[in-house]
């Protein structure tokens, strides 16, 4: 008996096939320190006394919860962001499914020129969107509003500072990325389950509303929701349109209350705001894996080859297709009016007489100027040191998450995940709070930080997917022929899963030049980078400056994006 | 060379499912040198000893000794990874490595192993190693424009460059064509003893195991039911499982009534239902007992005139399978199954006389239900 006790029970050591334990830790607390770190601070921050600064003073007070719930503007600003979130999404939504219908389910002329600028559409800045529909929809001199007054007569009634606006850009803002999601839905969708329908004895309408829609419903609403936390925690339209027509939202109030245009800035009540956020946005995350663990059970994606069916539209493909242009000829205006404004040295609504004084005299200006050129360094430094750390730790972590067991590798999956439901204006906030008074402050080096911190949950899920897919005997061979765990994922695994890598990486340097939330509030006048200067030149204003500066960084992110998109497609179609 | 002791493997409960008890202390000694082969039907747990074996999977209980070294003990605590038993395995998938040519596949265990070599002695190796599997010629193909035939011989290659001590096969011919895997069998087996390397082979074709093993572990539901050589578990099974496994078998339910020595050896007189039979006793069982008698379809004498164990019956259906002929024979209401060689004209309906000599009846404990 006392034999028994002193071997065993209680004191088995924790045994493990995968990695050992010693890589798994480091990882680990390498994790928690980029996460959890900043979290602690905006927590401390938010039960600040008023007027001070976090490490300052050791008093806890509930001051700044008190101040949001008796605030009289609390209630609204909630309801703007609810509004602004759902309606925005809805309008997304309604695009993303008429297109990805039309591209992955029908025989429409251009399908594949439509999806491959959806895919690239990535390498364009919100805030170059929101820029170009200022120009657009200006209350008095808005291009659109030109056009109708020659019409009609009278002054255009469209204007930019509204709530409809902001729901509309943003609505059309979102479109490429739910579009992806459902493309998916819809491609991988077995074709059999309808071709069922239609043998019993279903109708084209029966089919649809019997078979179909309950079959992607699952998966719409998990788009859906995943849209909705992308809006909520969306800063930069908001910012750019939605201060002037006064309409606060949740991330804008973070903002201001800690970068204030005049008086001190009040971190406190800043990070109080930021936990509502945090609380919204996590309640929302739940919210979205209970309807993930929902779809598993509806399984469509069967991993069997199929073609999926095509309808056809007989006459009705050239009006098909013509929405399906007009809505992406609706997307690019804004950058249509950006390239015209950035040949101009002074800006004027497009016209013929205008062409005459087309010239690239303002690209030769905002490129001579030390502070943009300061700018492209830093962005180029900026963009390529996160997106390789995020990718090289993103494939680390998502490698010993998935063939490690134990709690450590489940502890790194979540934590690596849990930068999703940490709004991208609050963890930009909290790393501001962290390194205040460190000398990380203010250089480019805490820029990579907080990109690696916000990126590195979709850089994740986007290599444990990969890993998922991959036949675990190949790494198991490697294992048996006496290659040891960085081994086996340097010289088998990565190389096996190599597309979906790069794409990871190509999204991740695309989102990390397009990014103005994390170099705005980490901003000093020694870590620029081309977003933020683009912003100060908005500010100015300099809107040709500024126009020209937007078209060189979405023309550079382009040369990126899309020779890697085209190699990704070809080696997939190849695998 | 390899010892396994009391080994348990839990899958731990996931999304509300039940725990799998995939093996139920599984004890087996393997020789240096031997070929042997773990037999059992789908799902009864081979995988996982060979994963356990291998270190790819973490036993529950239990100890694994290879050689001299302990590589799994549950008590102590003590887990040597994969990487460090030197072991050569053949994948089911056979995992080769698409990315890779031929040569690269097999270069790997020597490149990244435990024991490296590098330069010509790497090259040299690797070729041998080629030719062994006569795919020399094709070192320099990228992996992916193989044949499943050429793939696995190349997954062989890879599992004995480095000289293994224990070469550990899953089940590395069910992917080819029926044709392919006759011929593969005899050659694999002769590579293996040539190099004697010991190795462990998992299948669930009973001719595979059969025709290749030097010894044979029959599994079911995570325990093991027999290990002996081929020729053993075919005339002694020591239950109905093995008996049903490896071929097919009439079981005949008795019950021992009396014991007996003739020549030299004790006999069991069993009442079955068709009369009184005489069978090798099985001294696990005692008067009075309600046992199994097992006859195999092949052991009846048609015709035959020894004095014990002679039956008539009437032949209630016949199928003519080419190599040989069923014949289902009802010999007082129990029905036996009976093959005969294709040049015995025997008709359905015809009455038949039969014997079976008693060194072909095999008698078995009842398994507990
Ligand atoms: N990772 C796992 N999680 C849970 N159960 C498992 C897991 N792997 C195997 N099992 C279960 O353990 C049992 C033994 O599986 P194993 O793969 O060893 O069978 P096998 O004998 O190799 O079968 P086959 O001949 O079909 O390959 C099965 O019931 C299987 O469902
Ligand atoms: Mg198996």
């Amino acid at each position: 008996m006392t034999e028994l006790r002193e071997q065993g029970i209680g004191r088995r050591p924790a045994l493990r096939t995968g990695p050992s334990t010693l890589p798994q830790a480091l990882a680990l607390v390498g994790l928690a320190a980029l996460i959890i770190g900043p979290l602690l601070i905006l927590l401390r921050t938010a039960f600040l006394p008023p007027d001070s600064f976090p490490f300052d003073s050791w008093t806890f007070t509930g001051q700044n919860f008190v101040q949001i719930l008796s605030d009289p503007e609390v209630p609204s600003l909630l309801l703007n962001t609810a509004i602004y979130a759902s309606g925005s999404i809805a309008l997304g939504l309604l695009f993303a499914i008429w297109l990805a219908w039309l591209v992955e389910r029908t025989d429409m002329p251009g399908r594949i020129a439509i999806r491959v600028a959806m895919f690239t559409w990535m390498a364009v800045p919100p805030i170059i969107l929101g820029f170009g529909w200022i120009l657009l929809l200006n209350p008095g001199s808005g291009v659109l509003n030109g056009i109708w007054t020659q019409f009609a007569g009278k002054p255009g009634p469209l204007t930019i500072y509204s709530m409809w606006a902001l729901v509309f850009i943003t609505g059309v803002s979102v479109t490429p990325t739910a579009f992806v999601m459902i493309g998916g839905l819809f491609r991988n969708m077995d074709s059999q389950l309808e071709s069922a329908g239609y043998v019993h004895g279903g109708t084209r309408m029966s089919v649809t509303r019997r078979i179909l829609i309950p079959l992607l419903m699952p998966g719409l609403l998990s788009v859906a929701i995943y849209v909705f936390i992308a809006v909520v925690q969306t800063f930069e339209l908001p910012l750019i349109v939605g201060l002037t027509a006064r309409i606060p939202v949740l991330s804008t109030r973070i903002y201001l209350l800690s970068s204030p245009d005049v008086g001190v800035p009040n971190y406190g009540l800043s990070a109080a705001f930021g936990i509502l956020l945090l609380a919204i946005a996590l309640m929302l995350m739940l919210l979205y894996f209970r309807v993930v663990g929902a779809g598993e059970r509806y399984k469509v994606v069967t991993g069997k080859a199929f073609r999926p069916r095509m309808a056809r539209l007989g006459s009705w493909r050239w009006p098909a297709a013509a929405s399906a242009f007009l809505l992406m000829f609706i997307m690019v205006m804004p950058l249509l009016i950006l390239a015209w404004t950035s040949f101009l040295s002074f800006y004027e609504p497009p016209s013929v007489a205008a062409l005459s004084r087309f010239s690239l005299s303002t690209y030769t200006q905002v490129i001579g100027r030390t502070a943009v050129q300061e700018a492209i360094v830093n962005t180029v430094v900026l963009v390529l040191a996160s997106s390789l750390a995020t990718m090289a730790l993103a494939c680390i972590v998502a490698w010993l998450s998935a063939r490690g067991t134990g709690w450590m590798s489940r502890a790194l999956d979540m934590l690596s995940f849990s930068p999703m439901a940490i709004p991208p204006i609050v963890m930009a906030m909290a790393i501001l709070l962290l390194y205040l008074r460190t000398p990380l402050y203010g250089s480019v080096a805490i820029l990579i930080v907080g990109h690696i911190t916000i990126y590195l949950a979709f850089a994740t899920r986007t290599m444990s997917s990969a890993f998922v897919q991959l036949h675990r005997e190949l790494s198991d061979a490697a294992m048996v022929s006496g290659a040891g765990w960085w081994t086996t994922l340097l010289r088998i695994v990565i190389p096996l899963v190599w597309p979906q890598v790069l794409n990871g990486w190509v999204w991740v340097l695309a989102h990390s030049a397009r990014d103005l939330t994390i170099p705005l509030l980490l901003m000093t006048n020694r870590n620029m980078v081309i977003s933020t200067v683009t912003w100060t030149l908005w500010d100015v204003p300099d809107l040709p400056g500024a126009a020209a500066l937007s078209m060189l960084l979405v023309v550079a992110l382009l040369c990126v994006v899309v020779p890697v998109q085209v190699w990704i497609g070809r080696a997939s179609s190849r695998g | 060379m390899l010892s396994i002791k009391n080994l348990t493997k839990v899958y731990p409960a996931r999304g509300g499912a039940q725990p799998v008890d995939a093996l139920r202390g599984v004890d087996l000694k393997v020789e240096q040198g031997e070929f042997f082969a773990l037999l059992g039907p789908s799902g009864c747990g081979k995988t996982t000893i060979l994963q356990s074996i291998a270190g790819l999977e973490m036993p529950t209980s239990g100890d694994i000794v290879i050689g001299d070294k302990t590589v799994f003990d549950a008590v102590a605590g003590q887990f040597i990874p994969a990487a460090q038993r030197h072991l050569g395995m053949v994948f089911q998938s056979y995992a080769i490595w698409p990315h890779m040519t031929v040569f690269d596949n097999v270069a790997f265990p020597l490149r990244h192993g435990r024991k490296r070599a590098s330069g010509e002695e790497l090259r040299r190796r690797v070729m041998a190693a080629l030719e062994r599997v006569k795919l020399a010629a094709f070192a320099n193909r990228p992996a992916p424009h193989l044949s499943g035939g050429q793939q696995q011989r190349v997954a062989i290659a890879r599992a004995i460059v480095h000289e293994p001590r224990l070469l550990l096969l899953d089940e590395p011919l069910s992917n080819l064509d029926a044709r392919l895997r006759d011929a593969m069998r005899e050659e694999l087996r002769a590579m293996v003893k040539e190099l004697g390397i010991t190795t462990i082979f998992v299948t669930h074709d009973q001719v595979e195991a059969m025709g290749m093993a030097d010894r044979i572990a029959i599994i079911d539901q995570g325990r093991i039911m027999q290990i002996g050589q081929p020729e053993q578990i075919y005339f002694s099974p020591r239950n109905a499982f093995v008996a049903n496994f490896i071929g097919r078998s009439n079981t005949v339910e008795v019950k021992v009534t009396g014991t007996e020595t003739s020549n030299g050896r004790t006999l069991q007189r069993l009442a079955a239902p068709m009369g009184e039979l005489v069978a090798v006793a099985n001294p696990n069982v005692s008067l009075g007992d309600e046992v199994l008698c097992i006859i195999r379809p092949q052991a009846f004498v048609l015709g035959g005139v020894d004095a014990e164990n002679r039956f008539e019956g009437h032949v209630v259906s016949r199928s003519f399978l080419g190599d040989h002929v069923e014949l289902d024979v009802a010999i007082a209401g129990v029905i036996l199954r009976i093959v005969a060689g294709p040049y015995d004209t025997i008709s359905v309906g015809s009455r038949i006389s039969l014997s079976i000599p008693y060194q072909r009846c095999v008698v078995v404990a009842r398994d507990r239900v």
